[in-house]
């Protein structure tokens, strides 16, 4: 079998923003806060929220009103 | 071009602003410069810096000198040809790493240094070593700017002004008095704390949001006066604005009219050699005056001391390095060179009165920004009590007429942590090593003789932003600490920095998504992972996210598609013929559509292996309640996603939802069928006829309007029209096939 004929197919999404938690509880808890929620475009998984690039600092806004501090990756 | 020192120049001819000028790199100004010079004075330069002849009819490009001062040697060998008039001119350009000055600036300061500008100019512009650009507009020799080769600057030193008569020197001296050097570095560490918390925000004319401006100006640690001054700084903030973004540790940001904080690691970078870096700035910088403070954006003429900041340090350096001068004696001096020197502002009219008291001025940029800038040093003579001064090593080594001043003794345990997590910090331990090492990660709150700063969860954040571990931030203050750090301190610190971790935000991060879990099984089991590097992070059953893109081994996967979301949305979503079912292009999607899609409608069954939405009255009326959907919203939806524009069975949803939609009206109409067009022609002539008709449907067909129908039945009926009310009879049946022939022969 060739090399080629064994690479796995995959989708490459790059740039992308998003917020991960530590755990699922802490997203909902983020959720729950309406201001942050109409933020959030979508929900990857229990603990990745899916957000648009632009809004990035009322996201960080947001996240520091909430009490919480972020650690920015960029 | 003729070189216009000292020209006929009427200020009041003055309209534009020297301050709009922008900046642009130093080697493209000084090309542009020499583009617009005529063919023989770009001759002369050529012959002068050392070209090859060139025919009578061929032409002398300016790229020509441009490349060949680039080469060292040649500049060198240039510059070492000059006078030493000549040479004082480079050697201002150099001290002051400045590229451009303007005509008026250069003539004062080389007045002020004993030389005749024009000879000492002219040689420059001559073999192309500096080149002279005007201003649009009138003449103007503040507008006029002379433009230095970069390798001119590069092969050029200080010089010293020939002495003449020298400067009386005092060696009896008390009350010494030299400021650290620390007072710019901390303040610029505080600015540009601020900065991280909150860009500044530029007006389109350069100056500050007032409300940004306010920020800064108002806050007693960046703003607030210096202990240990003998002169005042006029706007000061804005002045340590000036110096940061000159030195690199604020940055303008790309795209758009914010000012940045520069990266962290500047501090780490450029922290030893940072007091230097600053000096030099200052020697340079214009667009701040020790009289006037920052010079406004609207101003017509330049403000006269930073042009003459190195010539006042070059005068002081022509004394013996133990030697003191009185302010008083070497504002006299400047006295008999310029008698105008003193004016605030440049170019000087003839005949301007001087009514600035010359050491006020004088103290101003010697007692001001350097003797905080630990450049100078200061004393009293015994026994008048005339202030006195005198270069510091540190001062000779930025004119790059002395060696690297090694900086003062300094005793490692200065911090005094207490419990409430404020520190107080003895400035006699400080380097600017540690102000930027503190900078990162605890805040200023008050700078003075002592010095006060305060951990927070944010400060710590930034530290954490800026790469630094919990470890390093708290081993650095046990280093410096005069005691053992309150346990409540490492324990918050650690507890800080454990929160931060409970949220992370990916600006820009990559993703990996795989057609099962298998096959991301399958590429974990793969996936080679250098060491301390982080590997991939699962994040859902078939979707990994890479932290640096540049790690992802891209020979064992084939691309079956990508998306960079920093680019606007594509079609990836196809509207099927009913228009109100959407199918998704699996090989085009993103992974936002499918968030856009759950707003207003409905995933179905997933069929041949194509995934399927459908519009319905209830979806719409979800993402209208739920989500503020509005139909314009929609529409661009269907642009940027499907290519097409909304459908008309979504329109028509849409309408049904609508809280305004008009009534569809519903009615019955009579159709009358005509066996012939000429005959439906006379029915809407004839003006018995055509009153009762409607609409024509057709060539044979129209309506009737219903309320007239019976009075219509009974004009056709006059007028012997043969009509039938009601649905066509039924066929006549089929005619009986005829009987079978008989062979029999019949009786006739």
């Amino acid at each position: 079998m060739s090399n080629s004929q064994t690479r796995i197919p995959v989708k490459l999404h790059r740039s992308v923003s998003l917020i991960r938690t530590a755990d699922a509880i802490l997203a909902e808890e983020l959720l729950a806060r309406k201001s942050f929620a109409k933020l959030v475009v979508g929900r990857l998984s229990d603990t990745v929220l899916l957000v648009h690039s632009e809004e990035e600092d009322a996201i960080i806004d947001e996240l520091r009103r909430m009490g919480h501090t972020p650690r920015v990756l960029r | 071009m003729p070189l216009r020192f000292g020209s006929n120049y009427d200020p009041a001819e003055e309209t534009s602003s020297y301050v709009s000028a922008l900046p642009e790199p130093p080697l493209a100004a000084y090309r542009a410069a020499l583009q617009k010079y005529d063919q023989t004075r770009l001759m002369l330069i050529h012959r002068l810096s050392g070209g090859a002849e060139v025919g009578a009819s061929h032409k002398v490009r300016p790229d020509w000198v441009v490349e060949r001062l680039a080469e060292h040697r040649m500049a060198e060998k240039l510059v070492g040809e000059l006078s030493h008039s000549s040479r004082v001119v480079l050697g201002l350009f150099a001290v002051t790493e400045t590229y451009s000055w303007s005509d008026a600036g250069l003539s004062l300061a080389l007045n002020a240094l004993g030389i005749d500008p024009e000879p000492a100019v002219q040689p420059l512009l001559e073999r192309g070593l500096l080149a002279i650009r005007e201003g649009d507009g009138p003449p103007s020799p503040t507008l006029t700017r002379l433009l230095a080769h970069p390798a001119a600057l590069n092969a050029s030193r200080t010089m010293l002004p020939e002495i003449g008569e020298p400067l009386p020197v005092v060696t009896e001296v008390r009350q010494i008095r030299e400021s650290d050097g620390l007072e710019p570095i901390l303040r610029m560490g505080a600015v540009w704390q601020r900065v991280v918390e909150a860009p500044l925000r530029q007006t389109l004319q350069g100056t500050f949001f007032k409300r940004d401006r306010e920020r800064i100006e108002d806050d007693p640690v960046i703003a607030g006066p210096i202990a240990d001054a003998f002169e005042p700084l006029p706007d000061m903030a804005l002045l340590w604005i000036e110096l940061a973004l000159a030195v690199g540790l604020l940055v303008d940001e790309t795209g758009t009219d914010r000012i940045i904080a520069g990266p962290p690691s500047f501090w780490t970078e450029n922290a030893f050699h940072l007091p230097q870096m600053v000096a030099t700035r200052w020697l340079g910088i214009r667009t701040w005056s020790e009289q006037g403070g920052i010079v406004s954006e609207v101003a017509t003429n330049e403000p006269s001391l930073p042009y003459l900041r190195p010539v006042f340090m070059l005068w002081m350096a022509t004394l013996p390095e133990d030697g003191w001068v009185a302010v008083d004696d070497l504002a006299t001096k400047f006295d008999e060179l310029v008698p105008t020197w003193r004016l605030p502002t440049i170019p000087h009219l003839k005949g301007g009165n001087a009514t600035f008291d010359h050491s006020s001025v004088l103290s101003s940029v010697l007692l001001g920004p350097a003797y905080q800038l630990g450049l100078v040093r200061t004393a009293e003579e015994v026994p008048s009590g005339r202030r006195l001064v005198q270069l510091t090593p540190l001062g000779r080594y930025v004119l790059a007429l002395g060696p690297f001043a090694s900086g003062r003794a300094t005793f490692d345990h200065f911090l005094f942590v207490q419990p409430n997590f404020e520190i107080i910090a003895y400035r006699q331990g400080l380097t600017p090593g540690l102000i930027g090492e503190f900078s990162r990660f605890i805040q200023w709150t008050q700078i003075g003789a002592a010095l006060a700063l305060k951990l927070t969860p944010e400060s710590i954040y930034q530290g954490l932003e800026g790469g630094m571990t919990p470890s390093a931030m708290i081993d650095r203050l046990t280093k410096h600490s005069q005691r053992a750090l309150p346990a409540g301190v490492t324990h918050a610190v650690e507890t800080w920095a454990s929160r931060r971790e409970r949220v992370t935000y990916h600006a820009s991060a990559t993703l990996v998504e795989f057609a099962s879990e298998t096959e991301l099984e399958q590429a974990l089991e793969r996936w080679p992972t250098a060491k301390g590097a982080s590997g991939p992070l699962r994040i859902t059953n078939r979707m990994l996210l890479v932290e640096d893109p540049e790690t992802i081994p891209f020979t064992m996967f084939r691309l079956a598609g990508q998306r960079d979301y920093r680019r606007a949305a594509e079609p990836c979503v196809e509207v099927e013929d009913d228009g109100v079912t959407l199918a998704l292009d699996l090989a085009r999607s993103d992974l936002l559509v499918d968030a856009e899609l759950a707003r207003f409608s409905d995933e179905q069954p997933v069929q041949n292996t194509r995934r399927r939405f459908l519009v319905s009255a209830e979806s719409l009326a979800r993402g209208r309640e739920e989500s503020g959907l509005t139909q314009s919203a929609l529409s661009r939806w269907y642009l940027q996603r499907t290519g097409s524009a909304l459908p008309a069975a979504v329109r028509l949803l849409l309408y049904a939802g609508a809280s305004s939609s008009q009534i569809i009206e519903i009615n019955r109409p009579i159709v009358l069928s005509i066996p012939d067009a000429d005959l439906l022609d006379g029915l809407f002539q004839h003006p018995e006829t055509s009153p009762y008709l409607a609409e024509r449907l057709g060539p044979q067909a129209a309506t009737v309007k219903p309320e007239t129908w019976d009075e219509f039945q009974a004009v056709l009926t006059r007028l012997k029209l043969p009509f039938r009310d009601g649905p066509p009879p039924p066929p006549p049946p089929a005619p009986a096939p005829p009987p079978a022939k008989s062979n029999r022969r019949t009786k006739s």
